[in-house]
């Protein structure tokens, strides 16, 4: 085999695969938005100007926000401790971040419909401490909650790399020259860690905006967010039309996002 | 370096990560038909319900099959699109690296729609080869990452021996190349395999009754009852993960002692 015909080959093997089998499909199912009868545009002026859109929109963005504000909450002080903390914390750590990091997104969204089951442990507590019944699950807060926890070993596996080419030097220093652990986490830690921290915080936002397994099982259809409603028009309406511009609004916001991510992940100094 | 503070949150949010895992088992072993915690009382009752039930037994093959499947031809075009782009380093072809990573910037239900849209009209939806062909093309870009760091660490001299030796060029890639790449082709092999065993969204559109996988399978038990056989199930696999990541960090552990003792 001649190198001309390999050099060929080799990257149009996949490419080929990936166009007909990837590629096709996605824009097939996209191009449809453009098919209707009123005008090439009709979806989209529809999905201005109901406000039902409008409101599920809204509410993937804010629900996405919610989310970010868990993950960084959470993952921080993780990816901070696994960095920079005592040996064996930081390897019991990070065991923990892993076991949950291979476990089946199925399988974590069922553990929240248990945990915060109207016979689950967080109800009967309430019930113990002579409180009324939380009301938690099947709304969207259980869909954030459920969505935080599949993204937080993420977050921490973007986060981890970029506190680790923090030079512990410069804690000793600022702690040498009698600054207080506040001091030091305000005026050393956050500001190095800032690249890193924005690019765990745009990585849970674009994952959360497309979710649709966690809030369909957690959430409830009256407070559906992007995903399902793509789902709703196809499966209960017959609507492939919307549901092609619905997806060609959420893929237009993730590649946006997406691009913008891998800027912060470059300045964080990791592989995208 | 790191304040107590900091120390307690993490293991608080550790907390959160495993703690509702771990409820999950006790649930699984329960006597009661209701998602009671804690169990009024235990038994294996829902572990010989699930064993007896052929449906669970067949959803678990086709996910074996769909992942091997998905898993091999993943990793073949990966391996073909890596060495086509990171070996001998032309940094001109890096350009397109964007390209093989397309499917990641697509979210997986607009994806999941799209198959489901194109594949019934091809007649694909309801078999394995659909989800394998759907699989492959989703795990692509995870078979390359996890192929890229070997792949640029090929000795391009490696090569040149065996060429003045006499080899011809698929000698030297069955015997040079793929040798030197063993590790990174295991590791995407085993992402690809997790990715489709894992993947729920596309499985759920496409998979139909016939080729239906275990996520899927789960995902519409959720929906349509409150069988806490799912929780049994949830138990295995949570189980399998658990034992598989004991296993890699005692094989780590042990690697790291072999190399820093004398």
């Amino acid at each position: 085999m001649s190198d001309g015909v390999r050099s060929w080959l080799l990257p149009g093997l996949p490419l080929v695969f990936l166009v007909l089998l990837f590629g096709y499909p996605v824009a097939e199912f996209l191009s449809v938005a453009f098919t209707d009868p009123a005008g090439p545009f009709a979806p989209f002026l529809h999905l201005v100007s109901e406000s039902v859109y409008r409101i599920v929109l809204g509410r993937t963005i804010t629900n996405a926000l919610f989310v970010v504000v868990v993950v960084v909450l959470l993952a921080f002080p993780l990816a901070l401790t696994i960095a920079h903390g005592p040996r064996v914390v930081s390897r019991t750590l990070l065991f923990v971040v892993a076991v949950s990091f291979w476990t089946s997104f199925v399988v974590k969204s069922y553990t929240w419909i248990i945990v915060l089951g109207n016979r689950g442990p967080i109800v009967e507590l309430a019930n113990l401490l002579g409180l009324d019944s939380p009301r938690i699950l099947f709304t969207s807060l259980a869909a954030v909650i459920g969505m935080a926890h599949i993204l937080v070993p993420f977050a921490v596996l973007v986060l981890v790399p970029s506190l680790l080419r923090i030079d512990r030097r410069l804690l000793l220093a600022a702690h040498g020259l009698g600054a207080s652990r506040l001091q030091i986490f305000r005026t050393v830690i956050l500001p190095l860690s800032a690249p890193g921290l924005s690019a765990a915080a745009l990585l849970s936002f674009v994952l959360s905006i497309g979710y649709y397994i966690t809030p369909a099982l957690l959430g409830t259809p009256r407070e559906m967010m992007i995903a399902q409603l793509i789902v709703q028009q196809i499966e209960e309406l017959l609507e492939w039309r919307l549901a092609a511009a619905l997806s060609l609004v959420l893929l237009t916001v993730t590649v946006v996002l997406s691009t913008l991510y891998r800027k912060a992940s470059a300045k964080a100094g990791g592989e995208a | 370096m790191v304040g107590p503070l900091a120390i307690l949150l993490a293991i608080l949010a550790a907390a959160f990560l495993i703690l509702p895992q771990l409820i999950v088992v006790p649930v699984g072993f329960s006597t009661s038909p209701s998602l009671q915690f804690p169990p009024p009382g235990y038994s294996m009752e829902l572990m010989r319900r699930l064993f007896d039930d052929p449906g669970w037994a067949q959803a678990f093959y086709n996910s074996l099959v769909i992942g091997i499947g998905a898993s091999i031809l993943g990793t073949c075009l990966a391996l073909a699109a890596g060495l086509w782009l990171y070996r001998h380093r032309k940094m001109g072809r890096r350009n397109f690296e964007a390209l093989f990573f397309l499917p990641v910037f697509v979210p997986t239900i607009v994806s999941a729609v799209a198959y489901y849209f194109v594949f019934g009209q091809l007649g694909l939806n309801g078999s394995r080869v659909g989800l394998i062909i759907a699989h492959a093309s989703l795990g692509l870009p995870i078979g390359l990452l996890a192929l890229k760091p070997t792949i640029l660490r090929l000795d391009p001299t490696l090569d040149k021996a065996a060429e003045s030796c006499g080899a011809s060029s698929f000698q030297i890639f069955r015997w040079v190349t793929l040798p030197a790449l063993r590790p990174g082709i295991l590791v995407a092999g085993l992402f690809g395999f997790l990715h489709s065993f894992d993947e729920t969204v596309v499985a759920v559109f496409i998979a139909g009754r016939d080729a239906e996988t275990l996520p899927k399978k789960m995902f519409e038990s959720i929906r349509l009852e409150t069988d806490p056989i799912i929780a049994t199930v949830s138990s295995l696999l949570f189980g399998g993960v658990l034992a598989a990541c004991l296993l890699y960090a005692a094989l780590a552990g042990r690697r790291m002692q072999i190399s820093t003792s004398p």
